[in-house]
């Protein structure tokens, strides 16, 4: 097999990494995705990130993924976080602080209601 | 800012260059921590990598390791027998514990291997996921912060 340079390597990298981001989801577990960012921990995002894995151990729930982004261009909404389930596909929060964070598992996550008010377009 | 985030933006940057390996040495002192990052990432010798906006990744970028030297003006970054080394201290280890279970979730996430030494006590992301599994499990994630917690308690004390 070829020796890969750096570049292809840190392609095939990248490549996995927005596989594994994005992975597919039907039938199979809930993922949360953080943004950890500079701008992201700025804003708070760790608290964020603690905030969502505390309300899903104190609920109990089991199978949720929780990972670290980079920033994805949205540095005015940060801590952003995305949420792909297989029941409401892939649904991006702006502004999550810590009683938020707790909502989106409470209200998105268990519940499966989308919380309109905080949902942002990251494609915008 | 603390010393959780510092240590954060370090790591992070270490992902960035391309770490395939990353160890990490936390010293807890009276005055603080003391903290090296060293990773087997890519090296760029020029310009001065503390400096706010310099950055090998293009534009908006850069501000990670400025983060870490406004926390500590004599921290520093050189390369070593083919490995970047990072030193910086903090006057306290506020988000320490926190930000390590997270980096080993990190770290597992993208297939870098993390080793962890503080105060003597060592642990690498291999050994959580061997006794927890998946790092990204958020129940992984809760059981690291508790351990890294007390661990890092008995440190102090």
């Amino acid at each position: 097999m070829a020796k890969l340079s750096l570049e292809e390597l840190r392609a095939l990298r990248a490549r996995e990494s927005a596989r594994m981001a994005k992975r597919d989801i039907h039938g199979k577990s809930i993922h949360v995705v953080v943004g950890m960012g500079t701008c992201g921990i700025q804003a708070g995002a760790k608290v964020t990130l603690n905030s969502i894995v505390d309300e899903i151990e104190a609920k109990g729930l089991k199978d949720v993924i929780v990972t670290q982004a980079p920033c994805q261009g949205k540095c005015d909404q940060e801590p952003v976080v995305e949420v792909y389930s297989p029941a409401l596909g892939a649904v991006a929060y702006g502004k999550v602080d810590a009683r938020l964070a707790r909502q989106i598992v409470d209200e998105h996550i268990i519940a499966g209601r989308i919380i309109k008010d905080h949902q942002i377009d990251l494609e915008a | 800012m603390d010393a959780g985030d510092a240590l954060y933006e370090a790591v992070r940057n270490s992902l960035e260059a391309g770490a395939r390996h990353i160890s990490l040495t936390a010293a807890v002192h009276a005055s603080g921590v003391s903290l090296c990052v060293e990773d087997d990432g890519e090296w760029d010798a020029c310009g001065d990598p503390f400096t706010e906006g310099y950055s090998t990744r293009g534009r908006g970028r850069g501000m990670g390791l400025s983060i870490v030297r406004s926390l500590d003006r004599d921290s520093c970054i050189r390369r070593l027998d083919g490995r970047t080394v990072l030193t910086f201290r903090c006057k306290d280890r506020d988000g320490l514990g926190q930000t390590l279970a997270l980096l080993f979730s990190l770290c597992w996430s993208c297939g870098t291997a993390l080793d962890v030494s503080i105060g003597g006590w060592k642990c690498s992301a291999e050994d959580y996921a061997g006794r927890l599994g998946a790092l990204d499990r958020a129940e992984a994630i809760w059981k690291m912060r508790r351990e890294l917690a007390l661990r890092l308690d008995k440190v102090e004390k």
